[in-house]
């Protein structure tokens, strides 16, 4: 076809299209500022009793509640996403009281039989829904959910088993980090909430989790005070090739090593290590809160990176008498010096 | 000659010339249209999976994984809008982060004005950083108070990368984010952007926040209260094309793992990354695509994952340039920037190691980014002159142009749609009608504009010209009022 | 009981949502509430008009709620007890809360009725 008749053909259609894009686009908002209006209309009247619920300022009979389980229609899916997102924001009780209603409005039954539905945006939704009203009947479908095909449902499957909070979910769950889709954060706060049952699963992560999976473990177990994880860290510390799972490592025996790992800590200030580690460690030997990090912390106030030396100060900071005086003894270093006057500053005695 | 002997003489040269390039521009003109449709059907995904992320996660709290974040500040001559900046800057919702501002050699009164606003004081001179810098570091300021997360770092006058270097040299936590004076975070900013770096902290090094217009709306004490559309045309112009290349391109490219370039008005990184990769170049121009490439390649060179995310939740709102002389400064440099940037980095192009980002991506920003203005210029040179000397039918030459730039116009509407479905920051209806005109007035007319600035940065550069960087000279919000 | 003036308690969180909730249960509780939507309001509203108690968010617009309660704490000498209503679960953000000055700390998702025995305690009301 000639440029020329190519023109003549596309004039016109691109002159419709243009047509139909500013028409979208207008549609669009019309759509949206019309639904948002009669959404609230619906919602409004219904709002005070919701809030009496959610309260739980409801009568002793449960009259709002009853009221609001008779809701029918559009008014009801809008009072749905109304709970739902309340869900997120109150607990106890108050929680409870919302959960009833929407078991009563058959929310929770829809829930179940969505979370196996061929669409991944269903299975998705479902498992968000069963997560948010903690609903425990919900623990294996979600568990299953941490290897479903979507990335998407894998993500939210996690946030899910962490709001159920059985522990049984911990090792499918670091195990599922291998894949793409669970978010790191969301599994660190799902194992939080699983508790002290998630400690085997956790030492299971160290020693043969993937690089996220190991990332996580480390962290928590530092954070959680798992003092049997000491050995498997000393590991990670000298022996992972990612630099963020020996860095949360490091990070992780500074609060849960044992004597017998200063030696450890301090091996990965050396200074041929990525600065990200020596920053680790040489906070993690203050962390440790042992006077045996003394010696290696003085000699890191000479370093020549400005920020492991100024760790090193901070950390000498928090060793107690020796390392304070270490740190005055040392004052002419102006990583000593500079954190000397800051400690001056925030009022602490040196 | 006579002037039909030239007119003859012309006509047989236009014809000729037409013949051959014509079918070339258009089909070129096609080609980065389709090309920009293809992103905005990436972004709509991008968008899409944005959004029900939104909806299904827990309230945005960074939570147990949350790296400390320096936010890092270079400043020259900010006197009137720093301490408005650096309070908003504090303000934002973010469990554990820092400001660092470096004061490169002002010599207004900003660092008067920041010792007195956070009630500074001296600390002893600290060791030297990673990154090299030829500037001298003058002196370290802390508030007296001990806890408010501040420091302020003075040097001598060496320009803004540098300043940036010096920033990441003083910085405390592993992340960092670099934000320019005048730039108006959302409160949730922080939060937003470092997001993909906890919830992927083994593999995101980058990434980048959404910057977009704040001409023509209300700023109170440093945050966007009401937005608007601007009241320059000008600006309103760049208010769409932000949008498309900015939003929409960077979330398209994103969305295939090739995010190349991340704005320096509002990036993060990791703060081992970039100094693995020397922080940024004190010489280059375009000093932002410079270090995210120099980022891509270290990475590929040393054969690990990573990923470069781009946020495209509005979180950075800048003023634009409201005036042609301020703008055509900008895009001569951006375009000078791109060029010497592609020119220097010419080693990655095709390469196997270099995956998407060699084979696609900057393949991409070669032939529709930096040839864009010579092709377009080519069009607008050549179809007028061929109307004066007779070589082209009149109505076929309106209609090449015509549909040309009707598709872009329609790939703007495209764009504009897609905002309007997911973000609709624009809450005014007389505002959507003025970007509508606007989306017409930057295809017909700021673009043509910018195509022969964007030359002359090239051509500036061609002839190894030094170019002297004025400073922007800013509007100013108009605080309380619109 | 009902002739003695209500005590009044300042609510500052951005989120509407809880907004309501505490009002709506601090007024059944017995309190005469004022909600803000940010750090700044609240401030105007401490400035202008001083309530008996505070119930701030930490995470604000505008100023957050630890920024607000350091300028309360800082320039008041009457002491207004604040309990601090915030998403920041971890130690180091309760120890940061209690450190600038705050009476009591409740951790979002919160439990309306737990919120109010806070408030009758940091006002040292007796229980209902």
């Amino acid at each position: 076809m000639t440029i020329g008749g190519f023109v003549a053909v596309a004039g016109p259609g691109l002159a419709a299209a243009s047509l139909l894009m500013a028409c979208a686009i207008v549609g669009l908002k019309l759509h949206r500022t019309l639904r948002e209006r009669a959404g609230e209309r619906r919602v409004a009247p219904l709002r005070a009793a919701v809030l009496l619920v959610a309260t739980g300022e409801d009568t002793d009979d449960g009259a709002m509640l009853a009221t609001l389980a008779g809701v029918r229609g559009r008014a009801r899916r809008d009072l749905d996403d109304l709970v739902v997102r309340l869900l997120g924001k109150v607990r106890g009780e108050a929680a409870e009281q919302l959960v009833d209603l929407l078991r009563t409005h058959g929310v929770l039954d829809r829930a179940a039989r969505d979370a196996t539905s061929w669409s991944a945006v269903r299975r998705e939704r479902a498992l968000h829904l069963i997560g948010r009203c903690r609903d425990w009947r919900g623990t294996d479908v979600a568990i299953a959910a941490l290897e479903d095909r979507s990335p998407r449902v894998r993500a939210q499957a996690a946030r899910t088993v962490g709001r159920i909070g059985d522990p049984r979910a911990a090792r499918p769950l670091l195990h599922a980090l291998r894949l793409e889709g669970i978010h790191v954060g969301d599994a660190a706060e799902a194992l939080v909430g699983l508790g002290h049952d998630a400690g085997e699963a956790l030492l299971w992560a160290l020693a043969e989790g993937s690089p996220r999976a190991r990332t996580v473990a480390a962290h928590l177990c530092g954070v959680g005070g798992v003092r049997a994880a000491a050995p498997l860290l000393v590991e990670l510390v000298e022996q992972d090739d990612d630099l963020t799972v020996a860095s949360a490592a490091v990070t992780a025996l500074g609060k849960v090593g044992r004597p017998q790992d200063v030696g450890a800590i301090a091996a990965a200030t050396v200074h041929f290590h990525p600065q990200q580690l020596r920053r680790a460690a040489t906070q993690a030997l203050g962390e440790i809160g042992l006077a045996q990090a003394v010696p290696v912390l003085v000699r890191l106030l000479a370093d020549p990176t400005s920020q492991v030396a100024e760790a090193a100060a901070r950390s000498l900071l928090g060793l107690g008498a020796v390392g304070r005086a270490a740190l005055v003894g040392h004052a002419h270093l102006p990583a000593a010096g500079a954190e000397l006057t800051h400690a001056r500053l925030t009022g602490v005695a040196v | 000659m006579t002037w039909p002997e030239v007119h003859d003489v012309g006509n047989a040269v236009l014809t000729a010339f037409f013949g051959v390039t014509a079918p070339v521009v258009f089909a070129y003109f096609l080609l980065i249209n389709t090309s920009y449709l293809v992103l905005v059907v990436l972004a709509a995904g991008g968008f899409r999976r944005h959004m029900r992320e939104k909806e299904t996660r827990r309230d945005l709290t960074a939570g147990e994984m949350a790296p400390g974040v320096s936010v890092i500040v270079p400043a020259y001559n900010e006197e009137t809008l720093i301490v408005t900046s650096v309070r908003a800057l504090l303000a934002l919702r973010y469990p554990q982060h820092e400001v660092v501002v470096v004061d490169d050699g002002s010599t207004d009164g900003m660092l008067a004005a920041l010792v007195e606003a956070f009630d500074l004081v001296p600390l002893p001179a600290r060791a030297t950083g990673e990154i090299p810098v030829r500037a001298q570091v003058t002196g370290t300021l802390v508030p007296r108070n001990g806890h408010t997360r501040l420091l302020v770092v003075t040097k001598t006058n060496s320009g803004r990368s540098e300043a940036i270097n010096t920033g990441i040299n003083a910085a405390r936590e592993p992340i960092i984010a670099i934000i320019d004076a005048d730039s108006i975070l959302e409160p949730d900013a922080l939060i937003r952007v470092t997001q993909p770096f906890i919830d992927d902290p083994n593999r995101v090094v980058g990434a980048g926040g959404t910057v977009r217009a704040v001409n023509g709306s209300t700023v109170t004490a440093g945050r966007l209260v009401r937005l608007r559309m601007p009241r320059s045309w000008l600006a309103r112009a760049q208010v769409m094309e932000y949008l498309r290349s900015f939003l929409i391109g960077r979330t398209g490219w994103a969305s295939i793992g090739t995010l190349l370039l991340i704005s320096g008005a509002f990036g993060v990184y990791r703060r081992d990354v970039v100094i693995a990769a020397g922080g940024l170049d004190p010489d280059s121009i375009g000093e932002d695509f410079e270090l995210c490439l120099r980022v891509h390649r270290m990475m590929r060179d040393a054969g690990r994952e990573y990923r470069m995310v781009f946020v495209p939740e509005p979180v950075c709102w800048t003023e634009v340039p409201s005036t042609t002389a301020v703008l055509r400064r900008q895009r001569s440099r951006w375009h000078r920037g791109l060029w010497e940037t592609l020119w220097a980095y010419r080693g990655m192009l095709f390469r196997r190691r270099y995956g998407r980002v060699g084979w696609l991506g900057l393949p991409y920003y070669w032939a529709f980014e930096l040839f864009a203005p010579v092709l377009e210029i080519v069009g607008l040179v050549v179809v007028p002159l061929g109307l004066l000397f007779g070589a082209v039918n009149v109505k076929y030459a309106l209609l090449l142009l015509a549909v040309s730039y009707g598709y872009a116009v329609v790939v703007t509407f495209a764009a504009m749609s897609v905002e309007e479905w997911a973000f609709h920051r624009y809450d005014r209806w007389r505002d959507l009608v003025v970007a509508v005109a606007a989306t017409v007035f930057e295809n017909v007319g700021y673009r043509q504009m910018t195509v022969w600035w964007r030359l002359e940065g090239w051509w500036a550069s061609l002839r190894g010209r030094q170019q002297v960087w004025g400073v922007m000279t800013r509007a100013g919000f108009e605080e309380g009022t619109t | 009981m009902d002739t003695l003036p209500r005590p009044r308690v300042l609510v500052a969180d951005d989120d509407a949502d809880i907004r309501d909730l505490v009002e709506f249960k601090l007024q059944q509780a017995g309190y005469d509430v004022v909600c803000v939507g940010d750090g700044l309001e609240a401030w105007d509203v401490f400035v202008s008009d001083p309530p008996h108690a505070m119930v701030l968010d930490v995470m604000m617009p505008g100023l957050s709620g630890i920024d607000v309660l350091l300028k309360i704490r800082e320039h008041q000498q009457v002491h207004v007890p604040v309990l601090m209503l915030s998403a920041r679960a971890r130690d180091v953000d309760v120890d940061a809360g209690f450190a600038v000055g705050a009476d009591d700390y409740v951790v979002k998702p919160f439990s309306p009725r737990e919120l109010v025995h806070r408030v009758n305690g940091i006002l040292g009301r007796p229980r209902r």
